[in-house]
């Protein structure tokens, strides 16, 4: 069984992209959203297994969305990606409740799947 | 030994010795026995008129010298003795007769030698006669050569030398030519210098003296000439002519004495023949033969001697003349001053005043009673002098007032002749009221002293100071009066003006200002013009009219009313005397003040006659300060003399009055230097404008004396103001934050029409609701000043005084103070927009960042992580799906050049390359050619400008344009920069909509801080409809 994947970033062409490379390599993408409200609300309907969220957002950013969506502690698991760096965030990635970071450049369902446990 | 032996003495010698040489010659063999006759008479005639001479002067040793001519003659004679001693003695001295003769006729007639040339003459004479005998004597004469055994041997002789003894007395005659000369040259000077009675007394002698001495001188002549062989001739002759001269004395004696005898017979003769004045001097002058003599008479209880007219005569003070004091009874009756050569004869003089004692002592009293008629006279021409000279006045009057006697100084005073003044009447040509004067002549009682008017012909007043005193007959009646009287005018007038300024200058000098010294210098002036009523009048400050400033009347009580009409007046120019006097600056005079004019009714008792008024102007550089008037009841015009007392003591009060204005202008200026100080001091350590508000208002409301000040600001609509505070001196006043509507009349409505200082003299002349509320409040007059900051009227400082007008130029000092308030404010605005601009440049570059970061991360950064993936992914399907992997590159081929083409329009963002590179032209004809509307560039400069312009001229051009693409809707734009005496003026027009608002996009905002902070200025002109104009000039330098 793939595991599925919800992909959320404002950004039309990394989405299309994304989806292309991860289920080129096995994943199955069963969504994707524009901004934080949308990644609450498609994560609550398609219950995805894992959520690639962009650290920035047009309305909130991913720190916040993914503390909402691990809050509760039986909500996907979370990687935030990002076209800067994982230390241009600071302590943030870690306090966000997400798994860990992936740079966009590095996007790969391996780079994903090793977060997962 | 009494004088009697000594003259019996005398006598025998002369007898012995005449006797001896009898004897001698008439025993001589060599000798004719008819010499001793010769011999006895020379010799005897000398002894006889020496021994004459003697009894006559027995103090006179001229007697003695005539009697040693004798013995010396007869001793002379001796050598004709046979005996050897007696010849050889008689041979040494036998020729020392001649030098007592010149002895004798040089001493002549006082018996004394009285020149040091006749005492030389003398000694020589001695030396002469002695010296060359002895020596002949003593080497022998010719005479010892003699073999004649009659003659007698020389027993003195020394040896044998008869060419010495020659040659020595040829040596002696010749001296003796010398002296004997000197003498006749001295005789004949005697003579010369002689007056006319010494010549009488002189003349015998020096005749007799002088032929006998030449005579001599001749003999020597021819004793040297014929080498002594005439010897006996010239001896013979010359002792003839020696023999004469006894005779020439005898003469000079008995003429004397028959002169005197002849002159008092006609001296008696000639008293007693005539009465005349002086007689008594001819008489005495012809009786001595002196025509000079004077007569002194003694005025023995004056102690003094007058001439016969009575003129004092100090016979003391004639040390030339001689003096010899006539006495009658032992009392002394007169001196006759006479030729001292008088004095040789005092019998005559004598004899002659004893002869004329009566006649003397008749004429000394002739001369006393001159004398003292004279002195009568002279005290008699002293005290009518005194009368005439005197500055003093002196007539008598009848009993009419008709002028009997003036003297000369009156006639002169008032200007008439004395025989015009002569018979006039006194009242009617000096003053008319002088005829009570004459009115108590004729009751008996006037006034020993007292003090008049007269006014002489010409009109002038002049003030006497009288001394009455009443004519009366033998019976006692009064027949008229004398008076004395003393020109006091100048003096009344020094002293009154003396008074004056030393009241004037009291009352100054205790005096802090001039309001309080003007009241007391009227007083003064009023009293000491002798005048009722004195007034100041002021022209009022807007000039139209007098009003009194005060009043001073000598009769307090019955005045107020006056007073209180008076200090209701107005007088324009021209009207009443004081209006006149206003008008021409010149003092005028009227002799009824009431009809001359306006005038509030006299205080009772002011009757007819004491309205004669002065009004004298005081004047300070050509100005009208105050006009003096004052009454009295003179009727006639000041004097010039008052005039000018009033003109010098105006002359003190107005010194007196710029001293203390200047005091207090110097107070006032460092009052006012020390507000605006403090003033300044806030403002320098930077305070908000409120409190400086607060001091500049405090500070000029106690500055100008004033109630209240505030200060207003101007609301932007221009019809109302807001008032912002003030300061008040405990009155009523609008409270802060109340908005003001700028109507009509009220100060912040003119300065908001004008913008400049207003003066508000009179409040009740005003009209509006603002003027009445402030008059409301209890304003009476105000003044204020706008203040302007940056070139326009933000507000105005109003100063209102609640009692009267302020001082001329307080507006004027009252706008330094709201210069410095608008110093105050500029300051903080300038601070707050200097501040604004700053945050405005820090914000506009933080915003720059953060558009450029997301720029880039939404741009070029998502094109090449999107590139990196696909690149990646193209690689992965290189072979297992080579078509894919084929389309995938070439979407990322695309990719590439979109994000390069992204990060150049960001680099150019950024900073214009080509602007660094190339400089403004090309740089602006990029962004021309970027530009969606058609952009025409006119022109450029070609030399670069320093870096920071350049960029700041692109901006205006880059902004602009961007601007003209989003906004203007233009369907064209101009663009120029030009340089122009270190200025870049850079300016972009567009023929758009305009109404572009600089403070709404925050683009024109930024340029204008990029172009400010160059020390340039933006200027945005974008009327609606018109197209927008932006201009920036830019400091090149």
């Amino acid at each position: 069984m793939p595991l599925t994947v919800l992909i959320v970033d404002d950004h039309p062409s990394f989405r299309a992209l994304a989806r292309t490379v991860l289920q080129a390599e096995g994943f199955d993408v069963v969504g994707e959203a524009v901004d934080g409200a949308s990644a609450i609300a498609e994560a609550e309907r398609l219950r995805p297994e894992l959520v690639l969220l962009d650290a920035q957002l047009p309305d909130t950013d991913g720190f916040a969305v993914a503390a909402e969506l691990t809050r509760n502690g039986d909500g996907p698991a979370v990687v935030l990606t990002s076209s800067r760096d994982a230390a241009d965030f600071g302590p943030l990635v870690a306090e966000s409740g997400a798994l860990g970071f992936v740079p966009k450049a590095e996007l790969s369902a391996a780079a994903l799947a090793a977060f997962l446990p | 030994m009494t004088r009697w032996h000594a003259r019996a003495a005398l006598w025998v010698v002369a007898t012995a010795l005449a006797a001896a040489s009898a004897t001698a010659i008439a025993l001589s063999e060599t000798v004719n026995h008819g010499f001793v006759a010769f011999a006895l008479i020379i010799g005897g005639s000398f002894i006889a008129t020496g021994l004459v001479a003697l009894a006559r002067r027995p103090e006179n040793r001229f007697g003695l010298l005539l009697y040693a001519v004798g013995i010396a003659w007869f001793a002379s004679t001796l050598t004709t003795s046979g005996n050897a001693q007696v010849f050889s003695v008689a041979q040494a001295f036998s020729t020392i007769y001649y030098a007592v003769l010149v002895h004798a006729i040089l001493a002549y007639p006082r018996g004394r030698l009285e020149s040091r040339a006749a005492q030389a003459i003398v000694a020589a004479a001695y030396v002469d006669t002695v010296v060359p005998s002895l020596v002949a004597t003593l080497v022998g004469t010719s005479h010892d050569l003699t073999d004649d055994a009659r003659a007698p041997r020389n027993v003195l002789l020394v040896s044998h030398h008869p060419d010495v003894a020659s040659g020595v007395e040829n040596a002696s005659a010749l001296i003796g030519i010398v002296l004997l000369a000197a003498v006749v040259a001295i005789v004949i000077e005697r003579w010369r210098a002689a007056s006319q009675a010494a010549r009488r007394v002189l003349a015998p002698v020096l005749a007799t003296s002088g032929v006998a001495l030449a005579t001599i001188a001749v003999a020597l002549v021819i004793q040297i000439a014929s080498g002594g062989t005439a010897g006996t001739v010239a001896f013979v002759v010359s002792s003839l002519a020696f023999a004469s001269v006894p005779v020439g004395f005898l003469i000079g004696i008995l003429r004397t004495n028959l002169s005197r005898s002849g002159a008092l017979a006609d001296l008696i003769e000639e008293l007693t023949r005539s009465h005349e004045p002086g007689r008594v001097r001819r008489a005495l002058r012809q009786a001595v033969g002196d025509p000079s003599l004077e007569l002194a008479y003694w005025l023995g209880d004056l102690r003094l001697y007058v001439d016969a007219d009575g003129h004092p005569l100090d016979p003391a003070q004639r040390p030339d003349r001689g003096v010899t004091i006539v006495e009658r009874s032992g009392r002394r009756v007169a001196a006759l001053i006479h030729d001292p050569a008088l004095a040789d004869n005092p019998e005559l003089l004598e004899s002659v005043g004893a002869t004329a004692g009566l006649a003397l002592e008749n004429e000394q009293l002739q001369a006393d009673l001159r004398a003292r008629l004279g002195a009568l006279e002279e005290s008699e021409r002293r005290f009518r002098e005194l009368l005439e000279n005197v500055h003093l006045i002196a007539v008598s009057l009848d009993l009419n007032g008709r002028i009997t006697f003036c003297n000369q100084y009156l006639a002169d005073l008032a200007g008439y002749t004395r025989a015009e003044l002569i018979g006039r009447s006194w009242a009617g040509t000096f003053n008319p009221a002088d005829e009570a004067f004459v009115a108590r002549v004729r009751e008996g009682s006037i006034n020993p002293h007292e003090e008049m008017y007269i006014f002489t012909r010409s009109g002038e007043r002049r003030e006497i100071a009288w001394n009455n005193t009443l004519l009366r007959d033998d019976a006692g009646r009064v027949i008229g009066s004398t008076s004395i009287g003393e020109d006091v005018t100048e003096r009344n007038r020094t002293a009154r003006r003396l008074l004056l300024q030393v009241q004037v200058a009291r009352a100054l000098a205790g005096s802090p200002s001039m309001d309080v010294a003007r009241p007391l210098v009227l007083a003064h002036l009023t009293a000491a013009l002798g005048c009722w009523m004195g007034i100041f009048w002021r022209p009022e400050p807007d000039g139209k009219a007098l009003r009194v400033d005060g009043v001073y009347l000598i009769d307090r009580d019955d005045g107020e009313e006056f007073a209180a009409g008076l200090r209701t007046m107005r007088l324009p120019p021209g009207e009443g005397l004081a209006g006149r006097v206003w008008q021409t600056g010149q003092p005028g005079w009227v002799s009824d003040v009431t009809t001359s004019g306006p005038f509030p009714p006299l205080p009772p008792g002011q009757h007819d006659g004491r309205r004669g008024t002065l009004a004298f102007p005081i004047v300070s550089d050509g100005d009208v300060l105050l006009i003096l008037q004052v009454s009295s009841d003179d009727p006639t015009a000041p004097d010039p003399g008052t005039l000018e007392v009033l003109e010098s003591t105006f002359q003190n009060v107005l010194q007196f009055a710029e001293r203390r204005e200047a005091e207090a202008a110097e107070r006032r200026l460092a009052a006012e230097q020390a507000a605006l100080r403090r003033v300044a001091t806030l403002i320098a350590e930077g305070a908000e404008p409120e409190p400086v508000f607060q001091a500049v208002t405090s500070e000029v409301g106690k500055l100008f004396g004033a109630q209240t000040t505030n200060m207003v600001q101007y609301r932007p609509e221009g019809t109302s103001a807001t008032l912002l505070g003030g300061w008040s001196a405990g009155v009523q006043s609008i409270a802060p934050g109340t908005v003001l509507e700028l109507d009509r009349d009220a100060a912040i409505s003119r300065i908001r029409e004008t913008g400049r200082p207003v003066r508000i003299d009179d409040y009740t002349q005003l009209s509006g609701h603002l003027a009445a509320q402030v008059r409301d409040l209890g304003a009476r007059a105000a003044v204020a000043a706008p203040i302007m900051v940056q070139g326009y009227l933000w507000g105005a400082m109003i100063v209102i005084s609640n009692e009267g007008p302020f001082p001329r130029g307080t507006e004027t000092r009252i706008a330094e103070f709201t210069d410095l308030v608008a110093l105050a404010l500029s300051s903080t605005d300038a601070y707050a927009q200097l501040t604004a601009s700053r945050a405005r440049i820090v914000e506009a570059g933080d915003a720059e960042r953060r558009r450029l970061e997301r720029n880039l991360h939404d741009g070029a950064q998502q094109r090449l992580v999107s590139l990196s993936l696909a690149l990646r992914l193209a690689r992965t399907r290189l072979e297992s799906d080579p078509g894919s992997a084929n389309a995938l590159l070439e979407a990322a081929s695309q990719e590439l050049a979109t994000a390069l083409e992204e990060l150049r329009e960001l680099a150019r963002g950024i900073h214009p390359a080509v602007l660094t590179d190339r400089g403004l032209a090309p740089a602006l004809e990029a962004l021309a050619n970027r530009s969606p509307v058609p952009v025409a560039i006119h022109s450029v400069p070609e030399e670069r400008l320093p870096a920071q312009v350049e960029a700041a001229a692109y901006y205006v051009v880059s902004e602009s344009l961007a601007n003209v693409a989003k906004y203007a809707g233009a369907s064209r734009v101009d663009v120029s920069v030009f340089c122009q005496n270190g200025w870049a003026l850079v300016e972009v027009a567009d023929d758009g909509t305009g109404g572009a608002d600089p403070g709404r996009g925050s683009g024109l905002l930024g340029l204008a801080d990029r172009v400010e902070a160059l020390a340039g200025n933006l200027d945005v002109e974008s009327p609606a409809g018109s197209g927008t104009r932006v201009r920036a000039r830019i400091p090149t330098g």
